[in-house]
């Protein structure tokens, strides 16, 4: 009984789109780790063709928000080593297919 | 003399001398007079004791040099002697090595020599604590420590992407598969169960909310929001808080036989202004909490839109604003009253004759309540009045009711049913058409002097404190009787006390064998217990609808009119007039119907028509104390207050 549900659920789980946000990696307070989280589906969702524009306003906002100096990347393959400002750094993914990284450094 | 010719002298001698190398030549003598010298010794001598003759002393040259500028020039010709000179100099230097060489060669090396030669002269030393300070110019500037920065590195493509997502959602699969095994496992034990026992009669705490995981993010909500209402409440009605505790009428002082009441709080609810306030109760264990019970008066029925039921609020006193709880009832609450043990425990009657017991724990929505129904003895007419009995501990609670059908009936409370049993039942006035009241009349008739029958409609009843015995009942017809619970068919005392309708009686707080009655023929009378005629009789102008003994002080009394005025008496300072007269509304006659002392703060709450409730603090003059009683323990004070009463029932005897 316990296999068939299980077989079921590994149907599910190609089947299944995920597009909620995953967070990966952040050491920012849980406060700022929600706002920030929320900023970038809301910018997603909103230049969903146009990563540049959607970094440019993660940027913009975060850098209102936070101070300056903020980077962000959006992009579906990319390496990346930064260095940054402890407890300013925040990887997720998201849409299925985008990662998103934002840290501030000057 | 000898100044004068001291040049002369000086100048043969210098010829003197001259004269030694060129010998022959005489050259004329020239005397020149030169400026005096007059100051100085001139031609001086001294003796010599060797050669045993006389010196002279030459001191040929006066001339003292002040200052000496080096010159700057050099002639041309000079030029040679001043490299002379110069090299002499080196010659010196050499040459003083040369002799130091020469000393210490036996002691020291030439090489040595030369190294001590160039080191620092340590005679020419100075301390560094003798120089002075010299404070050297820097460039001064700061920095601040960078951030702390830390490195992060990772690489992302599609691949990684979704092996995230995958991951993430088998754990959360899995966690869900957990929880819904628990579930059902928990599901499965409380069918078992039995349901949580039920809770005990003892505080106005809510029980603890049944654990619900869909309400996870609500629990609490409600308590805090009840925080901050009272908060904003009490901010809102700041002045009047101030004045509760710490306003006293300063003009008492002067004028002792006067007081007053100040209006503190209102207390109303949405639908209470289309509604009589009926009755109101103040907790015996909570400071601040009352109930009130509202029930639809004539105007009640012609307002639209409220519906014809009552309601029983519980208020507090530290939010005025609304009340706790809000309980509906189908009909008019006429009556309430608070268990005197179980905090939580009231009982009410409605007015269509059901007896009712809440449990004000229970919230407003899901009231928890005892009916009495009409195969379980329920009244016919309204409920006039409820009485608890202070039962002891372990025995099943016991009120008792009478209400407009003629009848005073105890309620006891065993487990979840109310059992009646009716104490009294008053004949009708039209022929009795039933046996019970036949058998009654029969032996009203056999002993007419002892067994005194009873007659018209309960109204009010009183139970003597400390005796669950005696009771007092008021008629409709203006009698008071006094009957004990063993006697179930005659009244003990018959008082004849009025000529219209008993509206309240009530024994003295603190002489037990006292009370008052009030009734609508605008008197307050009160009686000494067997005594059939009154000690004291007040008019108060106007139908009483409700009197009330204060339980701080034995002589003072409360009552309100149906025109709404508030008297306050002090029988122990004036009989003939109220201390105190007050309207319930200015400007408007609203009839009061009901009055209650707190027993914990000097204040009393008197309600009235449209749902009118308003708190009234007694001001000094109206809650004095003997001048013994200060700083007195219970008991003496007790014993205060009765001889107090003691001494006017002593005096109005007669």
């Amino acid at each position: 009984m316990s296999e068939l549900r299980k077989q079921d659920s590994v149907d599910e789980t190609k089947k299944i789109v995920h597009t909620y946000p995953l967070l990966r990696h952040t050491d920012m307070s849980e406060e700022m780790k929600t706002e920030t989280m929320e900023l970038i589906v809301v910018a997603c969702e909103k230049y969903q063709t146009n990563n540049e524009g959607a970094a440019r306003m993660i940027k913009e906002t975060m850098d209102k928000r936070y101070g300056a100096t903020w980077h962000c990347v959006i992009g579906e393959a990319f390496g990346f080593e930064v260095s940054y400002e402890v407890k300013n750094l925040l990887y997720m993914f998201f849409a299925g297919n985008l990662a998103i990284a934002v840290w501030k450094c000057c | 003399m000898l100044a004068r010719m001291a040049p002369r002298l000086r100048l043969r001698r210098r010829e003197g001398l001259l004269e030694e190398g060129e010998q022959g030549t005489r050259e004329p003598e020239i005397i020149i007079r030169l400026t005096s010298k007059s100051g100085c010794v001139q031609n001086e001598v001294r003796y010599d004791l060797t050669s045993g003759i006389y010196q002279h002393i030459l001191d040929d040259d006066l001339t003292f040099n002040l200052l000496t500028l080096p010159s700057r020039v050099i002639l041309r010709d000079q030029q040679e002697f001043i490299s002379n000179t110069t090299k002499d100099e080196v010659d010196e230097v050499t040459e003083g090595r040369r002799l130091m060489a020469e000393v210490y060669r036996d002691m020291i090396s030439e090489e040595e020599l030369a190294r001590l030669e160039s080191q620092h002269n340590p005679f020419n030393f100075s301390e560094r604590v003798s120089q002075t300070n010299r404070f050297p110019l820097r460039s001064q500037g700061a920095q601040t420590e960078p951030p702390p920065s830390n490195c992060f590195s990772a690489n992302t493509g599609p691949a990684e992407i979704h092996e995230a997502y995958s991951e993430e959602f088998d754990q959360t699969f899995q966690s869900n598969e957990r929880e819904r095994d628990e579930e059902r496992e928990r599901d499965r034990d409380t069918t078992r169960d039995e349901t949580p026992p039920a809770p005990a009669y003892d505080s106005l705490v809510p029980p603890p909310p049944l654990k619900k995981e869909k309400h996870r993010g609500l629990v609490g909500l409600g308590r805090a929001v009840k925080v901050v209402e009272r908060m904003v409440t009490q901010n809102i009605y700041d002045d009047i808080s101030q004045d509760f505790r710490y306003w006293e009428d300063g003009s008492d002082e002067f004028r002792p036989l006067e007081g007053s009441l100040l209006p503190l709080w209102k207390f109303h609810h949405d639908r209470s202004r289309c509604l009589v306030l009926a009755d109101v109760c103040w907790s015996p264990h909570y400071t601040d909490l009352f109930a009130a019970a509202y029930s639809p008066g004539g105007e009640g029925i012609a307002c639209s839109g409220c519906g014809s039921g009552g309601m029983l609020c519980l208020y507090t006193l530290k939010n005025p604003a609304t009340p706790e709880r809000v309980y509906r009832a189908p009909c008019g609450v006429t009556c309430i009253a608070f268990h005197p043990k179980h905090k939580s425990v009231v009982a009410g009657g409605w007015s269509d004759g059901t007896v009712v017991m809440y449990d004000v724990r229970s919230p407003a929505t899901l009231p928890l309540t005892i009916l009495s129904t009409t195969l379980t003895g329920k009244h016919l007419l309204g409920v006039a009045q409820v009485y608890w009995l202070d039962t002891g501990s372990g025995e099943d609670l016991c009120l008792y009711s009478v209400a407009l059908d003629g009848r005073v009936t105890q309620w006891l409370l065993h487990t979840t049913n109310l059992l009646h049993s009716d104490l009294l039942t008053f004949p009708s006035t039209s022929p009795p058409p039933s046996l019970h009241h036949q058998h009654h009349h029969h032996f009203t008739r056999i002993p007419p002097q002892e067994q005194i029958s009873l007659e018209g409609i309960g109204t009010c009843l009183a139970f003597r404190p400390g005796d669950n015995e005696t009771l007092l009942v008021g008629v409709d017809t203006g009698a008071v009787f006094e009957v004990s619970t063993h006697a179930t068919t005659h009244a003990l005392t018959r008082y004849s006390a009025h000529t219209a309708c008993v509206r309240a009686v009530a024994w003295n707080t603190h002489h037990t064998l006292t009370f008052l009655s009030c009734s609508l023929d605008w008197t307050i009378k009160v009686w000494f217990q067997g005594q059939l005629s009154p000690l004291i009789v007040l008019d108060v102008g106007g139908a009483v609808a409700a009197a009330s003994w204060s339980p701080y002080n034995s002589s003072v009394l409360v009552a309100v009119t149906e025109e709404g005025r508030v008297a306050v008496y002090d029988l122990s300072v004036r009989r003939c007039r109220p201390l105190c007269v007050q309207s319930l509304v200015q400007r408007r006659r609203v009839a009061a119907s009901c009055v209650a002392f707190c027993p914990f703060h000097p204040i009393i709450l008197v309600g009235g028509e449209k749902g009118n409730l308003l708190s009234l603090k007694l001001s000094p003059n109206l809650r004095r104390v003997h001048k013994d009683a200060k700083g007195a323990d219970e008991k003496t004070l007790r014993e205060i207050e009765w001889c107090k009463m003691e001494r006017l029932v002593a005096t109005n005897r007669g």
